[in-house]
C-alpha cells in the first residue's frame, strides 16, 4: 500500500517539479496528499448508516519569493475526495496572495487565512476565516477569505485593518454524511438579512502587541456573522442556514513565566438578531520540561462560558476542558493530545478526544484522531452528533 | 597639540585595558582568567552585524540510522541586548515553513515565538525548555540559542593546544537552574578565539556529550565560523553533525526582519 502511495505522491510531485522547471518558473512547489479512513463507530442517528468514509486530500502549494522574502505570492489549492458524503467532497482556495513588507507597513492582499486567538479548546475571537466544518467537527479548519489587510508596524505594537470584501458560507455535512443535524443543511439557498448578501463589505480593525512575558490583542469586527442561525424551512424538509450582520469586540491575553502559560480571549457580540451576549475562555497550560529523556508532558486546563446559556447551541456555555499534551521530542516526532469537555451544567462529560501523530521519514508521516462523543448538553451541536464517534487514521506525504 | 595628547592618553589607556587583560590571564584567580577568556570569545564575536546561512542537521543512532534537519538560520546582533534570530524549516517536509523567532536576553527569559504554517498561527511558547532536544537531536535548546557571557560562571583550568596552537581550557556553569548541565569545560585557540571543543556533563556530573567543531573558515569581515560541528552522545551512542552552508553576513536585513509579521510571511 505504502509503495502504491508514494508512487502516487511521487508522480505528483515529479510532474509538479518538472512543469515549475519546464516553464522556468522561479518558486517553490511543495505540498501534501493524503488517504484517510474514517471509521463511525455507530449507525448515525438520521438514517446516515454509512460506517466508512474513504478520503483523498491533495493540498499543494506554490511560493514565489523576492526581497529576501519580503514579497511573497503564494496560491494554495485544497481538495478533498471522500467516498461517503458528496458534500465533503470539495475544493477551496486556501490562499491565492501577495504579501509585502515596507519599512513600516504589512501589506496583503488576495485570498489568505489570518488566526486571532490564544486558547486551544475553542477559538472564540478568531472571526476573519469562516469554519470549513465538513474538514473536522473541531472547527479548527477554515476556508480562504478575499482581504486586503494592511498592517502599520510601530514601537507601541502592530495596528492592522482588515477589508474583507467577499463572504464565505459554512460548509455542512450532506445527506449521506455524518456529523450532521437530523435535516441537512440547504447550503444553495443560504438567506442573508442584509441585502448586498456575501458582498457585503466587512471589516475589522486590531492592536496587538507584547511587552516581556505578556502578548495581547484588542481586535473589533463588524460584518456578516460567520456562525449561521440554522432554521427549518417551511415544508421542514431542509435546515436554511441564515446570515446576518454582528459587532464584535474582542481582547486576548496571555502571558508566559517559567513552565506556565496563563491565557484568556474573551468577546462581546451584538448582532441583528438583537441579541448581545460575551463569551470568553481563559486557561492555562503547564509544562513538564524534558521529563524524561526529552519528552515534554503538557497540562491543559481552561473554562468555558457564554452568556446564552444553553441557547448558545455549543454546549460549552459553562463547561471545562482538561487535555494532555505529550511531545517525545524524538527523531520522529511521535506526539500526543488527549482531552475532554465537561459540562458543568449537566454534570457529566460531553466528548473525549485524541490526536497522535509520528513521522516515518524523511516525506512520510501518519496521524490517527479519535472523538467520542459521551453526553453533551441537549439540543447542543454535539448532541446532534454524539451518535457520530469516529476514529480515524491518516497517511500522508510531504514533498 | 591637545588633540594629539588626547590620542596619546587613549592609546596609554588602551594599553593598559589590554595589558591588565593579559596580567589577569596569567595573574588573576581562576574565576577572572575564565572569565577574561570567555570575554575574548564574545569580544571576538562582536560586529558581525547580521548573518544568514543554511544548515543541515544529520542524525545518526546507533544502528547507523540517519535522518535530516534542514533549515534556513537569520540572525541578527543587537546593541545591548542578545541577538535576534529566525529559523525556517525545510525539511523534514511535514515541518516544511515551521517557523521559530528568537530574541535572546543576557539573564531575562528569551522571547520566542512559532509560526505553525497549518493554522497560520504565531503561538508565544516559554523559553524555559533549555535542556530538551532541538528537533529531536542531540543538540538541547540551549546548545544552539546565542551564548552570552552572563549565562555562565568561569574558571580558568589550563592552558592546551587547541585548533593547531596555543589554547586555553575553561569550565563554564550554568546560571540558570533549568539548565540540562552541571558544568561544560570548553577548549579555545587563544589567536582568533575560536572553540575547538565542549564537553558537557549532565545533572548527575556525568560526562554526556562531546562538541566538536571542525572545518574553519575566515569571512571577509575577519569573523571565523566552523561549517561542521559534531555532537556526540556518550551515554546514548547516537550523534548529530550539523553542517553550515552558504553563510553570509552583512545582509540587507533589520529589526523588521525578525518580528511577528516576518514570522508569518517567511517561507
Amino acid at each position: 500500500m505504502k509503495k502504491l502511495l508514494g508512487f502516487f505522491g511521487g508522480v505528483m510531485s515529479l510532474f509538479a517539479s518538472s512543469m515549475v522547471s519546464a516553464m522556468d518558473l522561479p518558486g517553490e512547489f511543495s505540498g501534501e496528499l493524503s488517504f484517510e479512513v474514517r471509521n463511525y463507530l455507530g449507525k448515525g442517528a438520521y438514517g446516515n448508516n454509512e460506517k466508512e468514509d474513504l478520503s483523498i486530500v491533495l493540498q499543494p502549494e506554490y511560493v514565489v519569493a523576492w526581497e529576501e522574502g519580503r514579497k511573497v505570492v503564494s496560491f494554495e489549492p485544497f481538495m478533498r475526495f471522500s467516498s461517503l458524503d458528496d458534500k465533503r467532497s470539495h475544493g477551496d482556495i486556501r490562499e491565492l496572495s501577495f504579501v509585502g513588507s515596507w519599512d513600516l507597513f504589512e501589506l496583503r492582499v488576495g485570498i489568505s487565512k489570518v488566526f486571532w486567538g490564544v486558547t486551544e479548546s475553542q477559538h472564540l475571537v478568531d472571526v476573519i476565516n469562516q469554519t470549513d466544518l465538513v474538514e473536522s467537527p473541531d472547527g479548527e479548519d477554515k476556508l480562504g477569505q478575499p482581504m486586503i489587510n494592511l498592517v502599520y508596524v510601530s514601537d507601541y505594537g502592530n495596528f492592522e485593518c482588515f477589508l474583507l470584501p467577499y463572504f464565505r458560507e459554512r460548509t455542512f455535512s450532506g445527506i449521506d454524511g455524518r456529523l450532521r443535524t437530523n435535516l441537512t443543511v440547504d447550503q444553495d439557498h443560504p438567506v442573508y438579512l442584509h441585502g448586498d448578501e456575501e458582498r457585503h463589505m466587512d471589516y475589522a480593525i486590531r492592536w496587538s502587541h507584547y511587552q516581556g512575558g505578556f502578548d495581547w490583542a484588542l481586535s473589533y469586527f463588524e460584518g456578516t456573522n460567520r456562525e449561521p442561525e440554522l432554521k427549518a424551512n417551511s415544508r421542514a424538509t431542509m435546515l436554511v442556514p441564515t446570515y446576518y450582520k454582528s459587532k464584535q469586540a474582542s481582547a486576548e491575553l496571555q502571558y508566559v513565566f517559567g513552565d506556565w502559560l496563563l491565557k484568556a480571549e474573551g468577546i462581546s457580540r451584538n448582532s441583528a438578531l438583537n441579541e448581545s451576549y460575551w463569551a470568553s475562555v481563559l486557561g492555562f497550560e503547564y509544562t513538564f520540561t524534558n521529563y524524561h529523556k526529552g519528552m515534554d508532558i503538557g497540562l491543559l486546563y481552561e473554562y468555558l462560558y457564554d452568556e446564552r446559556g444553553e441557547k448558545s447551541g455549543s454546549g460549552l456555555n459553562d463547561a471545562s476542558f482538561v487535555g494532555t499534551r505529550i511531545a517525545l521530542n524524538d527523531e520522529k516526532s511521535l506526539q500526543f493530545l488527549l482531552g475532554g469537555i465537561f459540562d458543568h451544567q449537566n454534570g457529566k462529560a460531553s466528548n473525549a478526544f485524541l490526536e497522535s501523530s509520528r513521522r516515518i521519514d524523511e516525506n512520510w508521516k501518519w496521524s490517527l484522531e479519535g472523538v467520542l462523543f459521551a453526553n453533551p448538553s441537549t439540543g447542543s451541536f454535539l448532541d446532534l452528533v454524539k451518535r457520530d464517534d469516529y476514529l480515524q487514521a491518516r497517511v500522508s506525504y510531504f514533498w | 597639540m591637545k588633540s594629539n595628547s588626547s590620542k596619546t592618553i587613549t592609546a596609554l589607556l588602551f594599553i593598559m585595558l589590554q595589558s591588565s587583560f593579559a596580567l589577569s590571564a596569567q595573574t588573576g584567580s581562576p574565576q577572572q582568567k575564565g572569565l577574561w577568556v570567555a570575554e575574548q570569545i564574545d569580544r571576538a564575536d562582536e560586529g558581525f552585524v547580521n548573518q544568514v546561512s543554511k544548515a543541515i542537521m544529520t542524525l545518526r543512532n546507533k544502528q547507523g540510522q540517519q535522518s535530516i534537519r534542514s533549515m534556513t538560520i537569520k540572525s541578527l546582533e543587537v546593541d545591548g541586548d542578545g541577538d535576534k534570530s529566525l529559523t525556517i524549516f525545510s525539511s523534514p517536509r511535514d515541518v516544511k515553513g515551521t517557523a521559530f523567532l528568537s530574541f535572546t536576553h543576557a539573564l531575562e527569559p528569551d522571547d520566542q515565538w512559532l509560526f505553525l504554517p497549518a493554522l497560520k498561527r504565531v503561538k508565544r511558547i516559554s523559553s524555559n525548555n533549555k535542556s530538551g532536544p532541538f528537533m529531536g537531536s542531540e543538540f538541547a535548546y540551549e546548545d544552539i540559542s546565542s551564548q552570552e557571557v552572563e549565562k555562565y560562571t568561569y574558571s580558568y583550568l589550563r592552558e592546551e593546544e587547541v585548533l593547531g596552537a596555543k589554547g586555553y581550557v575553561i569550565e563554564r556553569v550554568p546560571v540558570d537552574k533549568k539548565s540540562g548541565y552541571t558544568k561544560q569545560v570548553v577548549w579555545v585557540d587563544g589567536t582568533h578565539w575560536r572553540l575547538g571543543k565542549i564537553e558537557f556533563y549532565d545533572r548527575k556530573n556525568e560526562k554526556l556529550k562531546t562538541l566538536t567543531f571542525e572545518d574553519y573558515m575566515q569571512y571577509s569581515n575577519k569573523k571565523w565560523r566552523s561549517r561542521r560541528m559534531e555532537m556526540m552522545n556518550h551515554q546514548t551512542g547516537k550523534s548529530t553533525q550539523l553542517t553550515w552552508s552558504d553563510i553570509k553576513f552583512g545582509q540587507d536585513l533589520t529589526v523588521r526582519d525578525f518580528d511577528q509579521n516576518a514570522l508569518k510571511r517567511v517561507r
